[in-house]
């Protein structure tokens, strides 16, 4: 089975459900009594996707408040995912999505895979944003879109399966760069001629 | 909390004064707030209490020493040297029912820790009608964000809910944020605030817990909170670079694991609140007060060397920094006090001095 590595950062405003996303994906597990998160979490969890790839995830969690901007920036370089999320029943976590989108964009290369996630789907009944206010904005920026509840674990799986297999999609045709030196990183490539790329893509493990 | 043994062996090597010479405070033993009156109901809790006797004598010494201290003013200096020898040798008598039973019903008596936090801290008076203003200013511009927070602070612990409500720390939050920019401070509101004012409320009565919160966070770590939390980046270094000192295998190894020592944010600026359990934090604050706030980048070193072998066997062993081991306060201190004395005077001279003062040449330390 192929394996590849890939490192994916979780972002967005504060009070979205990040952490217990996390929580839900790597240990199956949800709380209604998470603390805040401050700083940065570290996660790893290896996953199969469509019975054909080993994928091993690094994942990267984020305190959600500007104060930890500056730590937190930091995790975007090099990174392949990055998971915006937002809470649907929020309206205010949607709102800035634009400036998230910029930071994101700034701090990591263009090629990163982003997925725009609207969580807390289990609380329709409270719902403030639309889902095809989410998909709008997704489509508009060029990004993909799911929403999802951590709480009953809805789409959470597909969430992750869904940014990977782009991953592995640029991947295969070599607009995003495996190397070989470091069997832990994979990096962003972006900026080379595309000659060059293909040259690259030749030496590498894919 | 140190056994007896093992610590006075300590304290003859001279670690004890290298502490108390490196603690960054002038401390005052309080006078106003610290009335007769209190003193003579903490003592009445101490006689009646139905803990056993060495608890007793243990309580009897430090109300006795906090008398001392309130009489003898010329010598605040040994005094307070007394005051923090008696910490990290015997450390504070567990709590009686009394002291719980107040925390419980809201009361507005100091308990035995509350007393020796204020002195420590230097609380000299709580203007109860300033405070009372600040909450007349309604919600700050940060209300929101406390808001969010205050229903995620330790919501594990059962006796932390029953104790500190929701409203009390919005209250005392929100009103530390108006005194901030009263006093025209960069100071705002940052996330782990919310742990550290909530230990405060839950061992102080509100008005007390405000000052203490807010006298700990102008005057003895203000670079872990300012906006940019530079201190915490500082303190971060600075772990980093005694970690690799101390444990020269054990960092080798996160090196090649995803280590970064970012990850530990939150033991850092949360003051060490975001590991359970409270009763056992408690005890690292009493060291932390009484020999300087920097000591928190040692104890969490401590932490990780506690975990050691599991850190070494672990594939993923950062992932572990999630959630650290619950505190041995006990086993910690003891660790950090070998820390400390392994470390070069100017490395401890920076660890001291990096919550308060701003240190230009940290690059040195990436």
């Amino acid at each position: 089975m192929e394996e590849f590595h890939f490192k994916c950062i979780v972002t967005g405003p504060p009070c979205v459900g990040k952490s217990s996303l996390l929580l839900q994906f790597c240990e199956k597990e949800f709380s209604a009594e998470l603390d805040t998160t401050v700083g940065v979490e570290f996660q790893s969890k290896t996953m199969e996707l469509d019975s054909t790839y080993k994928i091993k995830l690094e994942i990267w969690d984020t305190a959600g408040q500007e104060s930890f901007r500056s730590i937190t920036n930091n995790y975007y370089r090099g990174a392949h995912i990055a998971l915006l999320v937002y809470d649907i029943t929020n309206r205010q976590s949607f709102q800035y999505l634009g400036s998230w989108l910029e930071e994101i964009s700034q701090m990591s290369g263009e090629n990163i895979v982003t997925l725009l996630i609207g969580n807390k789907s289990d609380h329709n009944d409270r719902r403030v944003v639309k889902v095809e206010e989410g998909e709008r904005f997704a489509r508009e920026n060029n990004i993909l879109f799911i929403e999802t509840s951590a709480k009953d674990n809805t789409n959470v799986e597909k969430a992750f399966e869904d940014a990977t297999r782009q991953v592995v999609k640029l991947i295969k045709e070599g607009k995003m760069v495996v190397v070989n030196k470091k069997p832990q990183t994979v990096s962003l490539n972006q900026k080379e001629d595309p000659k060059q790329q293909q040259q690259q893509k030749k030496s590498g493990c894919c | 909390m140190i056994s007896t043994e093992c610590s006075s062996r300590l304290f003859t090597l001279d670690l004890q004064l290298k502490l108390i010479l490196n603690s960054n405070s002038s401390f005052l033993f309080c006078t106003g707030s610290l009335s007769q009156s209190q003193l003579a109901a903490a003592a009445a809790v101490g006689a009646s209490s139905t803990t056993t006797s060495p608890n007793t004598a243990l309580r009897k010494k430090y109300l006795d020493l906090i008398e001392y201290g309130n009489k003898h003013y010329e010598t605040t200096t040994q005094n307070l040297y007394q005051l923090r020898k008696t910490i990290l040798l015997e450390g504070l008598p567990p709590e009686t029912e009394e002291e719980i039973e107040d925390r419980r019903k809201d009361s507005p008596r100091c308990s035995l820790r509350g007393l020796v936090w204020k002195i420590l801290l230097g609380i000299k008076e709580c203007d109860a009608e300033k405070y009372i203003e600040l909450l007349k200013l309604g919600s700050s511009d940060q209300y929101q964000k406390i808001r969010k927070d205050i229903s995620r602070t330790f919501m594990k612990d059962a006796l932390f809910c029953q104790a500190v409500s929701q409203d009390k720390l919005s209250r005392c939050l929100n009103a530390f944020v108006h005194m901030t920019s009263e006093i025209k401070s960069n100071l705002n509101y940052v996330q782990g605030m919310n742990a550290i004012c909530g230990a405060f409320l839950y061992v102080l009565p509100e008005l007390d817990a405000f000052y203490c919160f807010q006298q700990l966070v102008l005057h003895y770590c203000h670079l872990y909170l300012v906006p940019k939390i530079s201190g915490v980046h500082t303190a971060l270094n600075i772990l980093d670079t005694i970690l690799e000192f101390v444990d020269p295998e054990l960092y080798g190894y996160l090196k090649t694991r995803s280590y970064d020592p970012v990850l530990l944010t939150h033991a850092i600026l949360s003051l060490g609140t975001s590991t359970p359990p409270l009763g056992e934090l408690l005890h690292l604050w009493d060291f932390y007060f009484a020999f300087g706030i920097h000591l928190n980048v040692i104890c969490t070193i401590a932490q990780l060397l506690l975990m050691r072998d599991t850190l070494l066997a672990h594939p993923s062993p950062c992932s572990l920094f999630r959630s650290l081991p619950e505190l041995d306060s006990e086993t910690i201190i003891n660790l950090s006090i070998h820390i400390v004395r392994q470390l070069p005077d100017d490395l401890y001279d920076l660890l001291v001095d990096h919550p308060i003062a701003d240190i230009s040449s940290q690059d040195e330390f990436v």
